[in-house]
Parts: C-alpha cells; sequence; structure tokens
C-alpha cells in the first residue's frame, strides 16, 4: 500500500490560558490537543468525531496549517509542514483546501461569487481564472448565474456551494471539512453531502469530515477518529468502530444519537453524566 | 375530542396586508401529550408557540382563525390580559439556555419570578418550590445551583435551570422552542430524558418544536408537520414514522442521517414531493 | 435614508459656500464700518438692505464673516480629521491584525495619550508650535489619532477571528495580502463613520482653539472668534452671538447624522 497523504505524530498544541494567571509575564498553558497520532490514506475520508471542547476544529486547523502545533509533527505526502512559515507553505496551499463551517462568515460579505472564487486562483497565477471560477460553479451544481451575487443574496445552502467551489477550484489534492453542514436543515445537509460525495469520487480528493454527527461520518468515512477533551480515544476502520465500539465514549456518542424510529426504551433509565 | 390548546385555522401576516407567515393552521393539543413541531427553517413552527404565547414580534400579527387555550379565546383577549393567562397557566423553555438567563442575576431570582410576580407567592415559599424543583431535574447541589451566576454553570446545567424554572409554577402547558438544539448529543440525549420524565409525572401538555426527526420520533405522542407556514399533516407517531406517512414527511425522514443504514438515509427530498406538496397545498388553501 | 440627505446637503451648501466665499460673500468680512455696527438682521426693526443677519460692533457683516468662516472650518475637519484617521487607522489595524508586540505596543501607548485631558494637550500643543492653522490641524491629528487607533483596532481584531480570513489564508494569501484585501474593505465602513464624527468634533476644538485666540490671526473669521467676540456683545445685540453658534451647532450634526447615515447605508446586507 502507498504511503499516506498525510501523517500526524504526537500532535500536541497549547495555547496560553487567557482566564487565568497574571495580567503580565507568562500565562499558564491550556492544552488543547495531546499525543496525536494517525495517517490520512490517499483518496481516503476521514470522519473526526467529537462534542464541543474535544479540540476537533482545532486538529483541523493544525492540518491545513491555519494554526502552529506545539507538539509532535504534520507529513503532507512526505513534506514535513509542521513548522513551516507562511512564505514556504505557499507552495503546499493549493494542495490544502478547507471548507469552514459557517459560509456567512468564511465568505467576505463585500466580494461577489465570482471574485470570491477566481480570487484564490489568479493569486496562484492561473490562467483565465474567471472561466475556471464559473466551471467550479457549475460542478457544484450552483449555475452562473450566481456569479454576480454577493453571499447574503444566497440561502444557506448556496452558500455552502460557493464555500466548496471555492476549495475545489484550485484542485487540491487534500480538503478539511469543518462541521459543513451543522447550520443546514436536513434537506439541504442531504444535498450537501450527496455533493460531497459526487466530488470527491470525480476528482478524486482525500477529505477529513469533521462532525459532531456520527451518521453523518458513517455514511461518508471509510475511517474515523474518535475526540475527547483534546485526545484520541478511539480510531479505526469505520464499520469495525461502530459495530464494536472499544471505548465507552464512542458507544455513548451512539446511542445518544435520536434515530427517526420509535423505541419507547430510548427515554427510559436516565444515565446521569 | 377537546383539546387544552385549539388552533384552528390560524393565520399570521406580517403589517396588516403583507404576506402570510402562517396559513390556515389548525392544530389541537390533547391533555397530557407531548405534541411536535416539525418542520424545516422557514416553515413557521416557532411562530404557532410565540403566538400561543402572545410572543409575537412587533409587525406580526393574528390576521384570522382563532387559538383558544383550556376553551378561553386567546385572540381576543387585550394584550395585558393574554400576558397574565400566560404567566400564570402557561411556561416555555426557550432554544439558548445562555441567552435565555440573565447573566449579572443569580438563579435563584430568575427561577422565583414568576412565582413571586405573577403568581404572588411569598419569596420564602417561592425559594423553597425552586429548591424542590431543582432536585426534580436532578441538580445534585440546589442550595448551592440557586445562589449560582449563569456562567458558573455548563450548558446542560443551564437548560436544567430552565426546565425547573418552566416547571415551577406548575403550569397547564408548557411551550419548548428547541431546548436542545445547542446542546451536544450526549447532553441531549439526558435532557430530552428529563423533559420526559418531568412532562410524564405532572402530566403537563407540551408542544414541542423541532427540526429533528429523530427527536419527534422517541418524544412525541403525536406531531404536526409542517412546510412554507402551512400544515402537512398531523398524526400520532406511529403514524408519521409507519409505513404510511404523507410524502413529504416520509421526505424529510428520509433525508435524516442514520448510522444504523448509512446508505439508506440522507436522501435528499426529491423535487416532485415538493413539487407536489406545493400544488397539494395551492388547491387546499388557495 | 433622508438623514443621510439632509446632513449630506447641508455640508455640500457649506462646502460650496466655502470654495465660492469671494463670489457669495455680500461683503468683504473684514471690512470695517463703525457706521453700521450692531445692524439687526434682516427680520428685526433697523436692518439695513444687504447685511442679512447684520453686523458685528466693528460693523463687519456677519452673513459673509460665517461664509469665511466656514473655511476655516472645512480645512480644519479635512485635513486633521483625514490625518488623524489615517495615522489612526494605520497604527490600528497593524496593532489589530498583527497582535502580539505591535498590538501591546500600540495599547499602551492609546493608553498613555488617553490619559491627557485633550483640549488642554491641545492649547499646549499649540503654544508650543505657535499659533496658526497648520498648528491646529497638526494639534488635533497628535491627538485626536486614538479615536480611530482603539476603534479601529477592536474592529480589526473582531474581523481577524473572522472564517473569512482564514478562508484566505488558507488559498494563499500572504498576510499583509489578507489584511489589504480581507480585512480593509470590511474595517473602511467604521472609519469613513468615524471620520465624519472627528470632522464634527474638529470643527469643535478649532472653535475652541479660536476662541481662546490659539487658532489662525485675530482678524481672519472663524465661528470660535466670533462667538468670543459676540459673547462681549451678549446685552446689546444677540444676533452677533447666536448666529455662529447655530452654524457651528448645524454643522457638528450634519457631520454626526451624516456618520449614523452612513453606518446604515455602507451595511452590505441592508442594501
Amino acid at each position: 500500500m502507498a504511503e499516506p497523504l498525510i501523517e500526524v505524530r504526537d500532535l500536541g498544541l497549547s495555547l496560553p490560558d487567557m482566564n487565568a494567571g497574571p495580567r503580565l509575564g507568562r500565562r499558564p498553558r491550556l492544552e488543547i490537543l495531546r499525543g496525536l497520532s494517525f495517517d490520512i490514506p490517499r483518496r481516503g475520508v476521514v470522519g473526526i468525531v467529537g462534542e464541543s471542547g474535544s479540540g476537533k476544529s482545532t486538529l483541523g486547523r493544525c492540518l491545513v496549517r491555519l494554526l502552529e502545533p506545539s507538539a509532535g509533527r504534520i507529513l503532507f505526502d512526505g513534506h514535513d509542514i509542521t513548522h513551516m512559515a507562511p512564505s514556504e507553505l505557499t507552495g503546499h496551499r493549493r494542495d490544502l483546501q478547507m471548507v469552514f463551517q459557517d459560509p456567512m462568515s468564511s465568505l467576505n460579505p463585500r466580494h461577489t461569487i465570482l471574485r470570491l472564487i477566481a480570487g484564490p486562483l489568479k493569486l496562484h497565477g492561473v490562467e483565465q481564472a474567471e472561466d475556471k471560477a464559473r466551471e467550479a460553479l457549475d460542478r457544484v451544481h450552483l449555475g452562473r448565474a450566481f456569479a454576480d451575487r454577493y453571499p447574503h443574496q444566497l440561502s444557506g445552502g448556496q452558500r455552502q456551494r460557493v464555500g466548496i467551489a471555492r476549495a475545489i477550484a484550485l484542485g487540491p489534492r487534500f480538503i478539511l471539512a469543518d462541521e459543513i453542514t451543522s447550520g443546514l436543515d436536513v434537506s439541504t445537509q442531504a444535498q450537501i453531502v450527496a455533493l460531497l460525495e459526487e466530488l470527491v469520487a470525480d476528482m478524486h480528493l482525500t477529505l477529513a469530515f469533521i462532525s459532531h454527527d456520527l451518521s453523518l461520518i458513517r455514511r461518508l468515512a471509510d475511517t474515523i477518529i474518535v475526540l475527547k477533551a483534546g485526545e484520541i480515544v478511539e480510531q479505526g476502520r469505520i464499520a469495525d468502530v461502530f459495530d464494536a465500539p472499544t471505548h465507552p465514549y464512542t458507544a455513548a456518542l451512539k446511542a445518544a444519537i435520536p434515530l427517526p424510529t420509535l423505541d419507547d426504551a430510548w427515554l427510559e433509565n436516565a444515565q446521569e453524566a | 375530542m377537546t383539546g387544552i390548546l385549539e388552533i384552528d385555522s390560524l393565520s399570521v401576516r406580517i403589517g396588516p396586508r403583507g404576506p402570510r407567515i402562517l396559513q390556515d393552521v389548525s392544530l389541537s393539543v390533547a391533555p397530557g401529550e407531548i405534541h411536535g413541531l416539525i418542520g424545516e427553517s422557514g416553515a413557521g413552527k416557532s411562530m404557532i408557540g410565540k403566538t400561543v404565547a402572545g410572543l409575537l414580534p412587533r409587525g406580526l400579527n393574528v390576521s384570522e382563525g382563532s387559538v383558544r387555550f383550556d376553551g378561553k379565546e386567546l385572540t381576543a383577549l387585550p394584550r395585558r390580559r393574554l400576558r397574565k393567562l400566560v404567566g400564570e397557566r402557561i411556561a416555555i423553555i426557550p432554544q439558548d439556555p445562555l441567552t435565555a438567563l440573565n447573566p449579572s442575576r443569580r438563579i435563584a431570582g430568575q427561577i422565583t419570578d414568576r412565582l413571586v410576580h405573577t403568581l404572588g407567592w411569598d419569596r420564602r415559599r417561592a425559594l423553597l418550590r425552586a429548591e424542590e424543583t431543582l432536585n426534580e431535574v436532578s441538580i445534585r447541589n440546589p442550595a448551592q445551583t440557586l445562589r449560582s451566576y449563569p456562567h458558573e454553570l455548563s450548558g446542560g446545567m443551564r437548560q436544567r435551570v430552565l426546565i425547573a424554572a418552566a416547571f415551577a409554577a406548575a403550569p397547564d402547558f408548557i411551550i419548548a422552542d428547541e431546548p436542545t438544539t445547542a446542546l451536544d448529543v450526549t447532553v441531549q440525549r439526558q435532557i430530552l430524558q428529563l423533559i420526559r420524565a418531568m412532562q410524564a409525572r405532572h402530566g403537563t401538555a407540551m408542544l414541542f418544536v423541532t427540526h429533528d426527526m429523530g427527536v419527534v420520533a422517541k418524544l412525541c405522542t403525536r406531531a404536526t408537520v409542517l412546510y412554507a407556514g402551512k400544515v402537512v399533516e398531523t398524526g400520532t407517531a406511529e403514524h408519521l414514522f409507519g409505513p404510511n406517512p404523507h410524502p413529504y414527511t416520509e421526505a424529510l425522514i428520509g433525508a435524516t442521517p442514520r448510522y444504523d443504514r448509512p446508505e439508506d438515509s440522507l436522501r435528499p427530498v426529491p423535487e416532485r414531493v415538493i413539487e407536489a406538496l406545493r400544488a397539494e397545498q395551492e388547491a387546499t388553501h388557495g | 435614508m433622508a438623514r443621510l440627505w439632509l446632513s449630506g446637503g447641508w455640508l455640500v451648501l457649506l462646502a460650496l459656500a466655502a470654495i465660492f466665499a469671494p463670489l457669495i460673500a455680500p461683503h468683504d468680512p473684514l471690512a470695517q464700518d463703525l457706521f453700521l455696527e450692531k445692524l439687526p438682521p434682516f427680520w428685526m426693526e433697523g436692518a439695513e438692505p444687504g447685511y442679512y443677519l447684520g453686523t458685528d460692533s466693528l460693523g463687519r457683516d456677519v452673513l459673509s464673516r460665517l461664509i469665511y468662516g466656514a473655511r476655516v472650518a472645512l480645512i480644519v475637519a479635512v485635513l486633521a480629521g483625514g490625518s488623524a484617521a489615517i495615522l489612526g487607522s494605520v497604527l490600528g489595524l497593524l496593532a489589530g491584525y498583527l497582535g502580539g508586540w505591535t498590538d501591546r505596543a500600540v495599547g499602551r501607548l492609546i493608553d498613555i495619550w488617553m490619559s491627557f485631558p485633550p483640549v488642554l494637550f491641545a492649547i499646549l500643543l499649540v503654544a508650543v508650535l505657535g499659533t496658526g492653522l497648520s498648528s491646529v490641524i497638526i494639534a488635533i491629528a497628535v491627538i485626536d489619532w486614538t479615536r480611530f487607533a482603539r476603534v479601529v483596532r477592536a474592529e480589526t481584531m473582531a474581523q481577524s477571528r473572522m472564517d473569512y480570513v482564514a478562508s484566505a489564508t488558507v488559498v494563499g494569501r500572504s498576510p499583509l495580502g489578507t489584511l489589504w484585501h480581507e480585512v480593509v474593505p470590511n474595517v473602511l465602513p467604521t472609519i469613513l463613520v468615524l471620520l465624519s464624527l472627528e470632522m464634527g468634533i474638529t470643527v469643535i476644538v478649532e472653535a475652541i482653539l479660536s476662541f481662546v485666540n490659539l487658532s489662525v490671526s485675530s482678524d481672519d473669521p472663524t465661528w470660535g472668534g466670533m462667538i468670543a467676540e459676540g459673547r462681549t456683545q451678549i446685552h446689546f445685540a444677540l444676533w452677533i452671538l447666536v448666529a455662529p453658534m447655530v452654524a457651528l451647532f448645524l454643522t457638528v450634526l450634519a457631520f454626526s447624522q451624516f456618520g449614523e447615515g452612513l453606518k446604515d447605508r455602507l451595511d452590505p446586507a441592508a442594501s
């Protein structure tokens, strides 16, 4: 088997604790992530699941190097990108893309859709950036009529399609999707998931899909990482982890999902946190 | 069957002649049942609860229809009488436990306000009841919690406090407006379990607004499905999750993600279902 | 919308009056005529035709002096307000975006600066620099940049936390490119609104400095100077005091209302 696209070894991140310690001098540090090790295989989809405060978004931001880890290392296609400066990262930026949770805040409200998608292409010296941007709009089934609109004129689902178009337009090898459906209605969510599956298959993408919803991850991912309080409590092939979770936290997460089926027992025997 | 809440052909408009955000809505909540209101954003599900509670935002008005609570017509009541009736008999569990509590006041005052100011209890008795109710919602140290400020409690604890505040005055009816949407799934399950247990113990009828078909399945006795401000259907949980629900209901269930059958879930709502639904609504509501 | 047009209309009128003062003013603002001193405005008894707002204690035409005074007021508003805006915004943007020691340095500087009482600071500065219009402009810019720096820094910090800034980084924009292309367009409306308010403030500060005779030479007509002179005649000829005060009041009000109107107008979601 070929070597993985992304290798993460002993990754850690700590930040100064803004709520504690003296106003001047060194603050105590908060450990957000601790000792994370995993691989993301080429053209694989990894699901990262956890509840609020688990560090899943922080981990995602380390993977695309929006944050600099304070321990361990991240190899992308064999290159150590753990501590690369912005100028060194430029060469890798086209390969490492991200779709954000809130498309309203991740799309600059003052730019048109066309500019939002074509801008990054121009930045990387791509010829005919605007044509390529229109093609990307087609790929996400939005249509070229949207090119001249502004983000606030779009619905939530349409905005998220723009977010995806912007990421795929650069022709990346890796895309990080951070809770990209959590603000959407279920019917819109289903459409976005279908689109994502289509793009992953057609464009041979490697995808990391961050979500609080195990059901979504079960559908999209090949492998899963379960995070709790900044540590991996369980990881493995998706079917294995679902069929026989080894960690009680994974089992609790699974049991807490209200499936749309009648089940009187689900609300009985209240267990305490 | 006479429900404790009977809504009949209710329409709510923006301004006197503006568009209708609720149109021809009829539903009935039986005593002791949890009645789900489900729909996607813009379906008008929160507006129904707001109409009942007299909390419609400025500019929105009931233009047609009636809302009867325990036999009394609410739409005909002057605003002050409505407020008084709601204060005495109807409680609300809000969506966001963070903004629903005043950050600069202790929990005690926020639970006893209604008891003291609306129901005219003396403070001592109100505090005792508050402590009792916190006990009921499984808060371990009620006395200490009463002295706390909201920011000292976790999200799940705050939602428990709000549930306690709703049940403290022994209301006849509770409107829960997406009370678990902001919570993690494991906390959501505990809160739903708690709401179910409290509701069963007190026999309180409840209108439960949600966008999650899974929550309806687990919690509700009956539910009303809404689309674009109009009722699609009302049915028992057995009907809605049985073999023959309305095609739109079936599509909403089909769009819900399910880990137990990943390939047979997350189905986008088919175009034709929406078109047929629109035609149907056009025909019945004009 | 109405207030944007009303306040904008007044400011345009004022600007036209200032630019074309020699053509519009009915009289030479400096021409004294002691036979015509303290003439009342046109609606009062004893008014002289041609002197619409009357004359002051030296027989100078009040309306003409008001029109020439608008020149000084607007020059100060544009130059002093603009300089304060540029200086403060650049420092605020850098502090808010770069964070770290830049932010701490600018933050301390703002704290220190703001601990001086502004009017006293201005008087001190003008006393050191010497009186005159350019000193007034420099003094205001040097003092009032903190108004911009403080607000722009906070706004830049808030904008920098938005995902579209992270998004720009992910697509490969350089840090300064991100600041210029992503952050600045979203902070600019705030700067423009502040600038409008600041221009109103500079008009007042200039009037105060003229009032204590620290602005342009005392012969040149300024609203503050006119108020200072009018004050001595308050029991004999109230209009000499009231006319410049009304002009000052309307102008400051117009600037602040224009700023408020601009704020609503520049919200991309509101259009």
